[in-house]
Order: C-alpha cells, then structure tokens, then sequence
C-alpha cells in the first residue's frame, strides 16, 4: 500500500540528509588539515588530548584516594626508600665507571644532544603502538631518529614529523623486528613486536633460558628492555616462543628523549 | 528512545570526540553504538582514529572499519525504523 505524505517524515529525512552532509564534509576538511597543515591539525587535538590525560590522572587518583590512607602511606615509604637504594647504586656505578675509564685511558663517547619532548598521546589512546609528542622539525627532529624513554632505554623510531609535533613508531608495534639480546651470555634473538609495548621472539628448544632473564637491545651498548615472563613449548616445533615483558611501561610515559 | 533526536545527536558527539579522549576500544564499542543511531558518524569516527595516529604509509584500517560498521549500523537503523513504523 502506498504511504501518504507526511511532513514531519519528510522532515525528518531532509535532517538526517542534512547530517550526512555535515559530517563527511567536516571529515574532508580534517583529512585535507592533516594532509597540508599538519601542525594546524596537532594544535586542534593538543587541548583534547590534554583534557583526556587530566581526566585519566583525576580518576587514577580519585580511586587511589578510596583506599585507606595508612596502605597508602606506608608504600610511600617503601618507595621513598627504594628511590634512594637506587639513587646511592647509581652514584656507585657511576663512580667505577669513571675508575675503569681513567684506568683503561679512553674517553666516554660523546652522545650529541638529545632532545626532550612531551608526549600529547599514547597507546591505548592511540591504536597503532605510536606515540605523538609535542616536538618536531623545527625543534631539531628528524625522521628515522632513535626515541628513548626514562634510563636511555630505547622504545622506537621518529616515524614522520611536522614543525611542531611527529609521530613517534614503537618498537613493539606489530610485525617490527628488532635484534637483541638474552640473559648473561647474551645469546642473539630477534624481538617481534606484539602491541601494547610487548614483544614476542623464539629460540631453539634446549636454549638455556627461563623465566625472568632479562633481554637486551642494541643502544649504545645492550640496554635492558624487558624481561621473559613466559615460554611457550610446542612439540611439534623445534623452537620455545618467548613472551617478554618490557621495562617501560608506554601507558604511562609522559616525556621521551629523541636522539638529535 | 530509537525514535529520540537528542539521543541520536548526543551519541554522535560522543563518538565524534571519542577517539581524542579515550582508549579506542571504548571509541570503538561508542561508534557502534552511535551508528544504529546515524550510521555516517562510524566513518568520521574511524577517520579521525587514523588521522590522528596511523602512519603515513599505513592502511587506514580504523576508517575501513568505520566503513564497515556504517554499513551495518544503516541496516540496523533501517530495521529498527521499520518496525517502529509499522
């Protein structure tokens, strides 16, 4: 049967025609922003993004504060006393580094500036493992430059940049290898990244590994990056699969270095 | 409540701003919501996910998905307003 007119129907229809329209053309003005002016774009997410960590921040804490005040202030404590175990650990490394270097007569490589630049967004904010930080060309970043989180550990690559910002690739990001290290004897491997900041690799069976060797990656030198937590054995595989922990946590990074 | 604007437009909001506020499976699970409502929002949404993070060489893979879900979001939509009409 044939529907009369009705007005508010057609109306109706004209509005949600209306919205279509809208909001395709506010998203190719967004793409077209991205594409040309980039930093155009960054500066209109920037107070969104700011906005978002101070919400994360005030619900983590307001949680936090439900929990009895005297759990709250022995672990303070606890912490308070291991920050300055490590403090006293570091100045002792530091100490002996210098020894060995006066003793062996050979100078610390000069590293070159590094640059410190915020972090606007991370994951799970961000889906793709990357990290967009608050610092870009014009601030003596290039693209393929190597990023650093707290303790100089390496954690990925300047992917592209823009005048003020870029966008940062993890190492862990899916399918990105990375050489290394494990344990002491420092056996070789190849980290697979498996998102979220983990990462995945495999060695012969019968390799002397176990849970809780710490695993290297090249920076200068081998840095520790994480730890093994699992291992998988197949029997119909010739290989264990590692399942490895890093020591960065990128959920919480607020700054990172990159190297210039 | 299919049939309330204020809800429709609220929750296109939300998901429009959703991908600069929060992790993006919430962002995902609001976009899905918000295209039984209006469906064209799923593509926005996945566009800005990419926009904002993805790659310069990457596949856009949030704005396919987006893509994706319009598509059956506009199938719901078009049931659910069928069976309200009739």
């Amino acid at each position: 049967m044939k529907r009369p007119f009705s007005p508010k129907h057609n109306r109706s229809s004209v509005g949600y025609v209306a919205g279509v329209v809208v909001v395709l053309a506010v998203g190719f003005i967004l793409l077209l922003l991205r594409i040309f002016l980039p930093d155009a774009f960054i500066s209109l997410a920037a107070p969104f993004w700011k906005a978002g960590t101070a919400m994360d921040v005030g619900t983590g804490n307001w949680f936090t504060g439900l929990t009895h005040g005297s759990s709250l202030a022995a672990q303070n404590q606890m912490l308070s006393s291991e920050v300055t175990t490590l403090e006293n650990e570091n100045a002792v490394l530091t100490a002996r580094t210098q020894d060995l270097t006066k003793l062996l007569g050979s100078q610390p490589a000069q590293t070159g500036g590094a640059i410190v630049a915020g972090i606007l967004a991370r994951p799970p904010l961000s889906p793709y493992d990357t990290l967009v930080v608050a610092a870009g060309a014009q601030d003596g970043i290039s693209k393929g430059a190597e990023v650093f989180a707290q303790g100089g550990v390496p954690i990925g690559t300047v992917e592209s940049t823009s005048a003020h910002s870029a966008t940062i690739h993890l190492l862990s990001t899916p399918n990105t290898t990375t050489n290394g290290w494990i344990g002491n004897d420092r056996l070789a491997l190849t980290l697979t990244g498996t998102g979220s900041g983990t990462f995945s690799s495999s060695l012969p069976k019968n390799t002397p590994i176990s849970v809780g060797d710490t695993v290297y990656i090249p920076g200068p030198g081998a840095i520790p990056m994480g730890t093994v937590t699992r291992v998988d054995s197949d029997p119909s595989s010739p290989n264990d699969t590692l399942h490895i922990q890093p020591l960065v946590n990128i959920f919480s990074l607020t700054w990172v270095t990159i190297a210039s | 409540m299919f049939k309330n604007p204020y809800l429709s437009i609220f929750l296109s909001i939300a998901a429009s701003i959703a991908p600069l506020f929060f992790s993006w499976p919430y962002t995902l699970m609001l976009s899905i919501l918000a295209a039984v409502f209006f469906p064209p929002i799923a593509i926005f949404t996945g566009l800005l996910l990419d926009l904002s993070y993805a790659g310069h060489a990457g596949i856009p893979y949030f704005t396919i998905l987006g893509c994706g879900i319009a598509v059956a979001g506009a199938f719901v939509h078009q049931f659910l307003k069928t069976r309200i009409m009739s």
